[in-house]
């Protein structure tokens, strides 16, 4: 706080500003003291300029970015979603109709034999096959398998740090799963590394004291 | 970031236990009935119609509420956020946040608090998100964003020297806001952009109004400082 001796503090010469802006009163010792005192009139408008300056600065800049059609585009939008509010949503007919005509429609194209001439090819073929060439059969059946079956827990590589945090994969909110990944990550997960860990300044912290 | 959980979590002075219970603004008591102001009868107006059930009409009347409100709220949003999308989407979505919660509106306070203080729960709400996004992605190129801002506002300006210095200045004034404290930058955004008294951000914000006061000189002094002038 600059004092000066004689003269209307900073923090007085603000507070006229705010009582004229608001329409308050003001401490009839400060306008007593500004009616007299040049040197707090001077500082009390550089104080008023200022305020006026960035108000205007930001007005022009909103003024540039909304326009006067963007501001009824607004409005429309605003109405437009208000129109979905307190009402709930319509529910489709599932066109059961349609449908069953349509399957009618290929059933008749399609003849159901030969349908069925497929299927007995099938089973014929594959019982043929496995009378004449067994073992060729089970061996790629037992590989087939062995390459669908899932990794066992120990031929599973081991899964980093970020990726066991990412459980919440699955959650559609991004800033959730964001801000779980930013907790995952403020502490550390090898033991080891955990006293460097705490020697070492973190960004975050610096630019927090920068703030 | 911490601005957010203040305002959010502000105890209230003397909210009494009605208004409190039915989610009307919780920091800061009520201001002392004074004539209710055009928006604040409409907003009741509103609410009636919504609680008797005739939303068509509810809906008609919130469009005077909406034109009201609109161009000081974008201000306020767009000083805020400083991006024209997201000041658009905050502005929306606090409108249609307060005709979704009109029955829950007590005329304790005047609209303009309560609403004020939705759009800017909004609007801390999408900083924060924001501030996580950009310590995880790398942020869009800032040039472009300003060439579509001076292209939109080259309209009105003079001269193209005068645009650029006008443009430089108002940078200046945004990143100086920006380096201001929470409590800071939330008082003078509401009183220096949003025209409310001391008296009305101290219900807006919980914090007491001779606080709220001290916030606001020390934020002029602090923006003084930063933008070259006296400190």
């Amino acid at each position: 706080m600059i004092v000066h001796s004689g003269h209307l503090k900073d923090d007085h010469l603000f507070e006229c500003y705010l009582a004229t802006r608001t329409g308050e009163e003001l401490d009839p010792r400060a306008a007593e003291h500004l009616a007299d005192c040049d040197q707090c009139v001077a500082r009390y408008d550089e104080v008023v300029a200022f305020m006026d300056t960035t108000r205007q600065a930001a007005d022009a800049e909103t003024d540039a970015e909304f326009t006067a059609e963007r501001l009824l585009v607004q409005q429309q939008q605003i109405l437009r979603r208000l129109e979905h509010v307190h009402r709930s949503a319509r529910v489709i007919t599932f066109p059961g109709r349609d449908t069953l005509s349509a399957s009618r429609t290929v059933g008749r194209l399609t003849p159901r034999w030969l349908a069925a001439a497929a299927a007995a090819g099938l089973f014929i073929g594959v019982a043929v096959g496995g009378y004449f060439a067994p073992e060729r059969f089970h061996r790629s059946v037992a590989r087939q398998v062995a390459a669908e079956r899932p990794m066992t827990v120990q031929q599973r590589p081991a899964a980093p740090a970020a990726v066991r945090v990412n459980t919440a994969l699955e959650d559609p909110d991004d800033d959730a799963f964001l801000m779980e990944l930013e907790l995952a990550l403020a502490r550390p997960h090898t033991r080891e590394l955990q006293p460097f860990d705490a020697m070492t300044p973190h960004v975050r912290d610096i630019n927090n004291q920068e703030r | 970031m911490s601005d957010h959980r203040k305002v959010r979590n502000a105890k209230p002075h003397q909210a009494p236990a009605d208004t409190a219970h039915r989610g009307a603004p919780r920091g800061g008591a009520p201001l002392s009935p004074a004539p209710q102001s055009d928006d604040t009868l409409l907003a009741i107006d509103i609410r009636a119609l919504v609680e008797s059930g005739a939303m068509d009409e509810a809906r008609e009347r919130f469009g005077d509420l909406v034109a009201l409100h609109q161009r000081r709220a974008v201000r306020i949003a767009f000083q805020y956020l400083r991006d024209g999308a997201e000041a658009d989407e905050a502005v929306q979505d606090a409108f249609v946040k307060v005709f979704t919660h009109i029955a829950s509106y007590r005329e304790a306070w005047p609209f303009e608090v309560w609403f004020t203080r939705i759009l800017i729960n909004g609007c801390l709400d999408r900083r924060k998100s924001r501030a996580r996004r950009e310590r995880w992605f790398v942020p869009a190129d800032e040039h472009g964003q300003e060439s579509a801002t001076e292209s939109t506002g080259g309209r009105s300006g003079p001269n193209p020297e005068e645009r650029l210095l006008a443009r430089e200045r108002r940078g200046k004034l945004a990143a100086a806001i920006d380096r201001l404290d929470g409590r800071q930058r939330t008082v003078f955004m509401l009183c220096h952009y949003g025209d409310c008294s001391p008296r009305e951000v101290s219900a807006m914000t919980g914090i007491n109004e001779s606080t709220v006061r001290v916030h606001l000189f020390r934020a002029v002094r602090k923006l003084r400082g930063f933008l070259g002038g006296k400190s």
